[in-house]
């Protein structure tokens, strides 16, 4: 696989945490780079990093996960502040980045922008 | 009159409350040198008889939740007891060829790869039992990332207390005023946890927010 897949809120919206990270998941341990339409609570966020842990073999490494914030007409300190408070309730606005880390090397963040390096 | 006795009624408690004990977790990613704060509060409270926990430059050297209980931080005439939690550091991910570059033959790399993956878990697992939390950030790093972000929403979703340790202020690259940047709204202590260096800052601040 490797490719990139977008997720839309639309198609997560109605499904359980658990029906939703197995989701991400199953398609970030095959390799694909997914990118979901909003953001993850910080309990999924935890939830996740928990599974794909528990997953790590000599394949699979774990994953690089990421936020960009969507709305663009706040200020610098105001979009920071509010990166933590979001995380709390789960958000459709921004975008939430997720892939193994056999595969991207690193994501800079930044309120306003992700460079994803691949390796 | 019903309101004095109320007010009576809560003061008792918070009197117990304050004797209590907590549990005060050190959280952070790896590296960042959790160990080696609990290591300086230990010794300081402790003095040369303290414990002293395994530390080095290889990420994941703490691969098991560390408690030391029954500790006491005198300071002014006021007293915190608690348990200090030093946590293994916090990632999203572990690969035994990181080790293998660090010098580490495969089998042990492997090895350390497995028990660090299960640190981690574990330190995920903790939270829930810590009440008041010091996010030991290496401040030489850029503090904008998701991990921190994920840990420290998730430690304000459970209501705990949060002190954000900036810790390597000895070193060159040191930036304490980017961390305070990332996180406005807490509060940032820059210390040194290699030299003692901003240590007594950060008990002061131990006293305002936690006691």
């Amino acid at each position: 696989m490797g490719g990139v897949q977008v997720l839309s809120h639309a198609l997560l919206k109605d499904l359980s945490q658990t029906q939703k990270l197995d989701k991400i998941f199953n398609k970030v341990k095959l390799g694909e780079i997914v990118m979901i339409e909003g953001r993850l609570t910080a309990d999924e966020e935890t939830t996740l990093i928990s599974k794909a842990l528990r997953n790590v073999s000599g394949k699979f490494t774990g994953i690089e996960i990421a936020f960009l914030e969507g709305r663009t007409q706040r200020s610098f300190a105001q979009k920071l502040k509010d990166s933590i408070v979001k995380i709390l309730a789960g958000d459709r606005f921004g975008l939430t980045v997720v892939g193994p880390s056999k595969q991207i090397k690193e994501i800079k963040m930044n309120p306003e922008k992700l460079e994803i390096l691949l390796k | 009159m019903v309101s004095f006795f109320t007010k009576k009624f809560f003061n008792f408690f918070k009197f117990f409350k304050k004797a209590q004990k907590i549990s005060l977790g050190l959280y952070g990613p790896p590296n960042a040198g959790k160990t080696t704060l609990a290591n300086l509060i230990l010794k300081d409270i402790l003095g040369e008889d303290a414990p002293e926990f395994s530390t080095s430059n290889i990420e994941h050297e703490t691969r098991n939740v560390q408690k030391v209980e029954k500790l006491e931080l005198k300071k002014n005439g006021k007293i915190i007891n608690f348990n200090l939690i030093d946590t293994p550091g916090i990632a999203t991910k572990i690969d035994l060829e990181d080790f293998v570059k660090d010098g580490m033959k495969k089998k042990e790399a492997k090895e350390r790869a497995m028990e660090a993956t299960q640190g981690v878990i574990e330190s995920i697992k903790w939270i829930d039992t810590v009440d008041a939390v010091l996010i030991v950030l290496d401040s030489t790093l850029n503090p904008y990332n998701q991990v921190n972000i994920t840990l420290i929403a998730n430690l304000v979703n459970k209501n705990k207390k949060i002190i954000v340790v900036a810790n390597k202020t000895d070193l060159k690259k040191s930036n304490t005023d980017k961390i305070k940047l990332v996180f406005p709204d807490y509060k940032i202590v820059g210390i040194s946890a290699k030299t003692g260096d901003g240590i007594e800052g950060l008990y002061d601040t131990i006293f305002k927010e936690f006691y």
